[in-house]
């Protein structure tokens, strides 16, 4: 009696170990038709009134315990935009004899990128990734490696997956993230590397570096993924260290909490898209 | 077949939650997992083929818009839970502690098979961020357990509604 029921349960075993390898082998096979499948369902709610007041609920909490931080940017902010009003007056000038002289020198006008904007659908629950998904696919002419930006060009981050109507990007704060940067001021090549606590450093400067704390860096020529002149990121503080080469912490300028509108970049792929 | 739509619509509640409220941030930063502690729940009071399906569900949603490598939500879920079911063979899952201890065993295995396939198939080291979620959840799974237990023994008729089965 014992043994047939021994014998029962491993049967039973067997059983469910053969379901779920059968089950596993589908749900591998299928992996796009159900991808795509899931994002269309959340496109169909996407201007769902209760699931839009999940989203502002949840920015109106984080907005209520950063209240403090929140308070201090803003007040640095001001201060920052005198300053900037006051340059940019200074830039008109050099504007204006910038036009002229590409006049007198009959130089073609600089064509932009072409952008397509796309909204953001959804990003990832988990918090591991930094993962998105726009409303936008190969339907539209996007294919994956495009990079994808804000409105001011500062870099959100790239697409990695392309289908019919959606696409699936990456942003920066994806771990691991790893971008050739340019310091605006003194052009000095770097790398923005994202570590283990989150944290974005400026890696491989030379001692000699004249990197000053809130120099702008933008994506460098060195990138194969990333388009030249993209905003990056800023430099907060410097790493004291002995070491031949310096290092930064920096504070990225892509800091919304939630967004849903995004801008991709059409004109460019990487070279290396075909690993994506 | 009430509670079975019931349980279904909380589930797909949770979930709708889960994805807009706790998913409206780019940034990574470790969060509460309400839909896996709402199936640790589901665990203990619905049968088999019910539940695996609910799995199935959160695993391939969460596949899709979790950014890691396609199958680590499914498999870590079914891993844990797999391991959950073994451990309601030898604790008697209608006692209080029981409940606790194998909860947090889910938990707890679910955040190390996250982490560990995370490891080998993407070559990302997430382990900060897995550690604090693990954390995190295992406290909330502990306060609402307590929370449930003296629910149902100060309103019975609440617990009835909301907690299908009493455990002692």
């Amino acid at each position: 009696m014992k043994k047939a029921k021994i014998f029962q349960r491993l049967f039973i075993g067997v059983i469910i170990l053969i379901a779920l390898f059968f089950m596993f082998k589908i749900y591998f096979t299928n992996q796009n038709k159900l991808k795509v499948s899931s994002v269309s369902v959340f496109f169909e709610m996407k201007d769902n009134v209760f699931l839009n007041f999940f989203n502002q609920s949840s920015g109106w909490l984080n907005d209520l315990f950063h209240f403090n931080r929140i308070r201090y940017q803003t007040k640095n902010l001001e201060e920052e935009n005198v300053n900037l009003l006051f340059q940019l007056t200074q830039l008109k000038n050099l504007e204006e004899e910038n036009l002229s002289l590409k006049e007198a020198f009959n130089l073609k006008k600089e064509t932009g990128w072409h952008l397509l904007p796309a909204q953001v659908l959804l990003i990832d629950p988990t918090g591991f990734s930094g993962q998105f998904w726009i409303d936008q696919g190969q339907n539209s002419g996007l294919k994956s490696g495009m990079n994808v930006i804000l409105e001011n060009q500062v870099l959100v981050g790239i697409l990695k997956e392309c289908f019919k109507d959606y696409c699936r990007g990456e942003s920066i704060f994806a771990p691991q993230t790893k971008i050739g940067v340019e310091n605006l001021e003194s052009h000095v090549l770097a790398i923005l590397e994202k570590d283990n606590r989150g944290r974005y450093l400026l890696k491989l400067v030379p001692q000699e570096a004249n990197i000053k704390i809130g120099d702008l860096l933008v994506t460098s020529h060195e990138n194969t993924n990333f388009l030249k002149g993209l905003l990056v990121a800023k430099v907060k503080d410097i790493i004291p260290s002995s070491n031949v080469l310096k290092e930064y912490i920096l504070e990225p300028l892509f800091t919304k909490n939630q967004l849903s509108l995004v801008f991709v970049i059409t004109d460019f792929i990487p070279s290396n898209a075909a690993f994506y | 077949m009430p509670r079975f739509i019931k349980n279904g619509c909380l589930f797909f509640l949770i979930g709708l939650f889960q994805i807009y409220f706790e998913g409206g941030s780019f940034f990574i930063r470790p969060i509460i997992d309400f839909l896996l502690i709402f199936l640790i729940f589901s665990f203990f009071d619905f049968p088999f083929f019910y539940f695996v399906l609910l799995l199935l569900v959160r695993g391939f949603i969460f596949d899709t818009l979790s950014g890691l490598a396609w199958g680590t939500n499914l498999f870590s879920l079914f891993f844990s839970f797999g391991i959950g079911f073994f451990l309601t063979r030898l604790l008697e899952s209608d006692n209080f502690f029981s409940r606790i201890i194998i909860g947090e065993s889910i938990i707890n295995l679910y955040f190390l098979a996250l982490f560990l396939l995370n490891l080998f198939l993407s070559h990302s080291n997430l382990w900060l961020i897995i550690l604090i979620d693990a954390l995190i959840n295992s406290v909330v799974y502990l306060v609402l357990m307590m929370l449930g237990r003296k629910i149902r023994t100060c309103l019975p008729s609440v617990g009835r509604t909301f907690f299908l089965a009493s455990p002692r």
